[in-house]
């Protein structure tokens, strides 16, 4: 018998080809389910299949499958070796038939994926559209290729509108299985055939058994179980999804590949295939009737999924959606980790790169793909945890190898598949109470059967010149983007120019891409921190989420560099006008990122912005960043620049004409005042600068002469002008007298104005006596209550004093009260003796209450 | 009823096993009395019945939580190492074990009671000194041990909280659970060889207090299985209520086993136990076990109590009593966990649902 007689259903015998699908009794156990239906769903549904599906006198052959299945790939291929179709067309977007050439060429190498993004009410959506090398798509595309069949794809574009908010954040994938994957009938299988999921379920009666049956036998089966799982549903349900406007699409499309070609071969979801079929492209639906739910049923609000004419969404009612615009499709890399739907992607199998080895022992015809893949995992998971130290031997992998073999037998599999895989390796790897401490072999095999591949797609003429530029760079910064893993660089910033231009590459990449690199430890020139390190690290990983994040951002050039001065350009025209400290911290990006024409464009921006903004504080953090620059010049790579220093000057006057708004302002900003003063009066005293200190006098001045400056402030504009030579030392003391000796309002902020003087000038205090007496005048007289609130500021205040400082005033206490330090800092009841005290007092009171004399 | 408290697995489903076994057509591995599907199946029940003489004997489900664990523990029983039971106390471990040697070998009994005195001797063989005067050192007069009876006849051999037992005495199993050889110096050429069909289902407790290591040599001859408390309370008390039912029984009480109150039951031990509501607000855990051993046994105390005193089925005063002794057992601390438990969470419930209004009405007893 041939391949097509054995694959076509009308020359097959009887008995030939019986899968476990069918020994297991499956139908029965449908019916058992669900004794509503008026008659036996399977029996028909062979029926249908032998007339419909599978029947290759007829113009159009459906070949029902479940993306990423090992199985389903091995089948396709043999459908197509048997039909020899004139046409093959896939389930996905249509707009990517022109790259599957692309897609099949020699040098791409799976996991790829189409990249599909369109504008839709105003909103931006994308999807992934998934190919491993064992997906029945891409076999179909592959082979088809290479035997020269036109191949197109046939889904719409886009997905429904009808998306939760949930949905639309996440990047969903357009092989979405989640109906498929989640009806009743299927948890009820599952709980019939002691299977803990889906998955388990579809491995032991699609996975296993797959190469064993024929092609037409594990059709069958297929359409049936995924019919059946549809059944589950209502035509209300599917709509929501947004199933039947895709089907209706694909009918349409069938419909015209069937005028133009002989023989028609359709592979799509198995989910899809029983709405798809000729009969309801041609309309006479009503033949479908009986499978219908009986009345009782339909009673119900959502109709159930039939496929009568009057439920059905007619081609007519299909039109291109007009809200979907600015449509387009890529092809990109894909990765394992994100193709393993255990990472939270709706579509395909899990384990990803367990099955890869399957398809690859498939591949290499092994009779028991299963079985090898097994050995081979366990043998590089023993290996894997020898060499991390774990306690494993060869006898706990023979141990395992045993189990897989014997929970296979128990469970009815022909062989052991990934879940008997993990529960071995759970027997027998795990010593002890199995707690997260004792889980080290399971997360590891995880890992594995995950895999961290990375694929990679031919050149080709839709190549997205930023994608391309940033690969180039990857390559020559010897980046590795082959595996999923995080990978780390050292860079020794300022010794080796490579590792300066790395980072500043770096730096380009995380603005425009903000999740492939972090910058781990190393000078943080936007804090400010850790400028002492010379030592920059980086961590990135790479995925196809950071691709995709590349082709948006192909908007802004076609280079990385480019792109990141057309963002930066962007991003300063976001900013308000006046916004100088925004434009500063911009200015700051682009010199990191070693953008030097972008820096000196910027500084016009920050000029400009200098002179629009009213906001000291504002004013002064742009003035402390350039002044930074400056200083730094050499670290950060500027080339010198004249403009820099004129920045700075300007700043400077800028902040010292906005100083007399400072007389009202919210007591919150006084400290980050009092430190932009500091840094005025530290530049205005700078050797070498001339900066234009006369007008900081006088606006010192002004500010000192009005009664309702607030005290801290007072405190530094008075310590600031006796810096200045302005005035004399004595103001400090005498104003801080004002206060202290003033009323009690005014003394309770004694400790705000000495903050104030601290924080500019330490010395007065340091090394002259007449502030201290006055001080300890004050904390003599001072109200206990006064005293305590009074604390808190007072504390803060002495914080500007380094240890040994504050060792050196407590002296200069002491002497004033001629006592020693050790004194000052007893306390002045001794605990103990309280502690007597009071015990004694209590025994006292009991004594007398005895007596009766309180 | 039956002439003892307890009945072993093997007698109180011996109905259910011979059913099987005749139905069985498996492949079974050497000596075995069943297949290990169905001895899967002899565990978790399974919903088609099995024809015995004309009649249909259902199999139920006596274990609840894992199956897939079940699963397991069949397969590494028909291998070469031996299966250790490990979990918090109550989480029907030792149950576990006797269905399983029960179905695999057709009798539970076979076992060791491991406790802080096992002796090596007593694991292995000690003599009839009277007879080893007499006669010296014969087979007569050997003792066996129930390790040398599994060997010997090729049966699962329990092992009863083996954690309790002092590491040399543990470790005396090492070289035996290897070569599967027991050597027996005083008897010329005393060897002995264990027959297919031998192997150890150990049981071990590693929390509690009063537990010794077990030594690295000894974890790897046996795959470990961990059994976790019951985590939904629909199937607590489900377990509950038919294992207190078949207690009453076995006491012969003839109250009915209330479902309502089974569920309050289930459902205070469950929170408490894993500090979280079923609103998910958070609760302090108390220190002392709540497994579902201790469910079962605060409400037959509770039934019983109620029978002889009240002439009730159950009432919830003696619930509460018997709850404060099982919750309030290790410090003070866990009473006033339980009493917030009752101002909290039960006065909360009770404004909505009678059966826990009654419930927080006895809130007197607890202080």
């Amino acid at each position: 018998m041939d391949r097509l007689e054995q694959l076509t259903p009308g020359n097959a015998s009887q008995n030939e080809g019986v899968s476990e699908f069918e020994e297991a009794g499956i139908q029965d156990r449908v019916m058992e389910m669900n004794p509503d239906w008026s008659m036996d769903p399977s029996g028909d549904l062979r029926q249908i299949f032998e007339e419909d599906v599978m029947n290759f006198k007829k113009g159009i052959v459906y070949f029902p499958v479940r993306h990423h299945s090992p199985a389903c790939s091995y089948h396709v291929k043999n459908v197509i070796e048997s039909y020899k179709p004139e046409i093959i067309l896939i389930e996905g977007p249509e707009s990517a038939t022109p790259l599957i050439d692309i897609l099949a060429d020699q040098a791409t190498e799976p996991p790829v994926s189409l990249y599909c993004t369109y504008e839709q009410d105003g909103e931006r959506s994308a999807y992934y559209y998934p190919l491993l090398s064992y997906s029945p798509e891409y076999a179909a595309l592959k082979l088809g290729t290479e035997r020269q069949i036109p191949i197109r794809f046939i889904d719409l574009d886009f997905r429904h509108q009808n998306r939760t908010e949930e949905e639309r954040q996440v990047e969903a994938s357009l092989q979405d299985e989640t109906l498929l994957a989640g009806s009743e009938f299927m948890k009820r299988l599952c709980d019939t055939f002691h299977c803990r999921s889906f998955h388990e379920l579809w491995e032991k009666l699609f996975e296993i058994p797959g190469t064993a049956s024929t092609t037409t036998v594990f059709a069958r089966n297929v359409f049936t179980y995924c019919t059946l799982s549809r059944l589950c549903y209502t035509d209300h349900e599917l709509a929501l999804s947004g199933d039947v406007e895709r089907e209706v699409h694909m009918r349409m499309q069938i419909a015209g590949a069937s005028r133009d070609y002989k023989r028609v071969l359709v592979i799509t979801g198995g989910f899809h295939t029983y709405a798809l079929l000729q009969r309801h492209i041609e309309g006479n639906a009503e033949t479908l009737s009986h499978l219908s739910l009986p009345k009782k049923s339909t009673a119900a609000p959502h109709q159930p999924f039939t496929l009568q004419k009057e439920n059905v969404m007619t081609e007519k009612t299909v039109v291109s959606d007009p809200a979907v615009t600015d449509h387009q499709v890529y092809p990109m890399v894909y990765t394992f980790a994100e193709a393993d739907r255990l990472n939270g992607y709706a579509s395909g199998m899990p384990y990803v790169n367990y099955y890869q080895m399957v398809w690859n022992e498939m591949q290499k015809h092994s009779t028991h793909p299963f079985h090898r893949a097994g050995l081979s995992f366990l043998a590089q998971l023993t290996r894997h945890l020898r060499n991390r130290n774990e306690a494993v031997s060869t006898s706990d992998a023979i141990e395992a190898y045993r189990m897989i073999q014997g929970l296979a037998d128990l469970r009815g599999k022909r062989e052991g598949g990934v879940f008997e895989l993990l529960d071995a390796s759970l027997s027998s790897f795990v010593k002890g109470e199995h707690t997260l401490a004792s889980d080290e072999p399971l997360e590891q095999l995880a890992r594995m059967l995950t895999g961290d591949k990375i694929g990679s797609v031919a050149p080709n003429r839709l190549s997205i010149p930023i994608v391309e530029d940033f690969k180039k760079h990857s390559m020559v910064f010897k980046l590795n983007l082959k595996v999923t893993a995080k990978h780390q660089k050292t860079l020794d910033l300022y010794a080796k120019p490579q590792h300066r231009r790395l980072s500043q590459w770096f730096h380009c990449v995380s603005f425009l891409v903000p999740n492939f690199a972090v910058r781990q430890s190393g000078p943080d020139w936007v804090a400010f921190k850790d400028m002492s390190l010379v030592r920059e690290t980086w961590s990135y990983s790479y995925s196809s989420r950071i691709e995709a994040r590349w082709i948006e951002c192909s908007i802004y050039g076609g280079t990385v560099q480019e792109a990141a001065v057309r963002k930066i350009e962007q991003a300063a025209a976001e900013i308000p006008e006046h916004h100088s400290e925004k434009m500063v911290e911009l200015l700051l990006q682009a010199c990191l990122m070693g953008l030097e024409d972008m820096v000196h464009r910027l500084f016009d921006g920050v000029k400009a912005a200098l002179l629009l903004d009213g906001s000291f504080l504002s004013l002064c953090r742009t003035l402390n960043v350039l002044n930074r620059m400056q200083q730094h010049t050499r670290l950060l790579g500027l080339s010198p620049d004249i403009r820099l220093p004129e920045l700075i000057h300007e700043a400077f006057d800028q902040a010292v004409r906005q100083m007399l708004q400072l007389g009202h302002t919210h007591p919150d900003e006084h400290a980050l005042i009092t430190q932009s003063l500091k840094l005025l009066f530290m530049l205005s005293t700078a050797s070498g600068e001339r900066y234009d200190r006369e007008t900081f006098r006088l606006h010192l001045d002004e500010l000192l002469a009005d009664n309702g400056l607030p005290a801290q402030l007072e405190g530094s504009c008075t310590a600031i002008s006796v810096g200045l030579g302005n005035r004399s030392k004595e103001e400090i003391v005498l104003r801080a007298k004002g206060y202290m000796r003033g009323t009690p309002e005014k003394m309770r902020k004694t400790a705000s104005y000495l903050h104030g003087v601290f924080a500019v000038a330490r010395d007065a205090l340091l090394y002259d006596d007449t502030l201290l007496m006055e001080l300890n005048h004050l904390i003599a007289e001072l109200p206990y209550e006064d005293f305590i609130s009074m604390v808190p500021e007072l504390r803060l205040a002495f914080t500007y004093f380094s240890p040994m400082e504050a060792d050196l005033v407590a002296e200069r206490v002491a002497k004033m009260l001629e006592t020693d330090v050790e004194e000052l800092d007893r306390p002045p009841v001794d605990e103990q003796l309280l502690q007597s005290a009071r015990s004694m007092d209590q025994a006292l009171r009991e004594e007398f209450a005895k007596w009766s004399l309180t | 009823m039956l002439d003892m408290i307890k009945p072993p697995a093997e007698t109180m489903y011996e109905e259910e096993l011979r059913a099987l076994r005749e139905e069985d057509t498996g492949r079974r591995p050497p000596n075995w009395l069943l297949s290990p599907a169905a001895v899967r199946d002899f565990i978790i029940g399974r919903e088609k019945p099995v024809k015995l003489d004309g009649r249909e004997i259902p199999i139920t489900r006596k274990f609840y939580g894992n199956d897939v664990l079940v699963e397991r523990a069949v397969v590494t029983l028909a291998g070469n190492r031996g299966l250790m039971l490990v979990g918090e106390p109550g989480t029907a471990k030792t149950m576990l074990s006797e269905l399983l040697s029960a179905a695999i070998c057709g009798t539970s009994l076979n076992t060791i009671q491991g406790t802080a005195g096992t002796t090596e001797d007593m694991m292995k063989y000690s003599w009839n000194y009277a007879m080893l005067l007499d006669k010296g050192p014969t087979e007569a007069a050997l003792v066996p041990s129930p390790l040398y009876k599994g060997m010997k006849e090729g049966i699962i051999t329990r092992f009863e909280e083996i954690t309790r037992c002092p590491a040399e005495s543990q470790d005396s199993l090492i070289s035996i659970m290897s070569d599967k050889v027991l050597n027996i110096p005083e008897l010329s050429g005393g060897i002995l060889f264990a027959k297919p069909g031998f192997n150890i289902i150990a049981t071990a407790n590693i929390r509690d207090k009063g537990v010794n290591e077990m030594s690295g040599a000894l974890k790897r001859r046996f795959n470990f299985e961990t059994i976790r408390p019951v985590n939904n309370v629909k199937m607590e008390a489900k377990i509950i209520e038919s294992q207190a039912r078949t207690l009453l029984d076995h006491s012969g009480v003839d109250a009915e086993v209330n479902s309502d109150v089974v569920e309050l039951l289930a459902t205070t031990f469950m929170e408490l136990r894993t500090g979280i509501t079923r609103e998910g607000y958070k609760l302090e855990s108390p220190q002392a076990t709540l497994s579902t051993a201790e469910a079962v046994s605060v409400y037959v105390q509770s039934a019983m109590t109620s029978y002889y005193y009240e002439n009730e089925h159950i009432a919830l005063s003696r619930l509460v009593q018997n709850m404060l002794g099982t919750i309030a057992k290790e410090n003070d601390k866990d009473l006033t966990i339980l009493k917030s438990y009752f101002s909290k969470v039960v006065k909360e419930r009770a404004k909505q649902d009678e059966v826990w209004q009654a419930y927080y009405e006895e809130k007197q007893w607890i202080g």
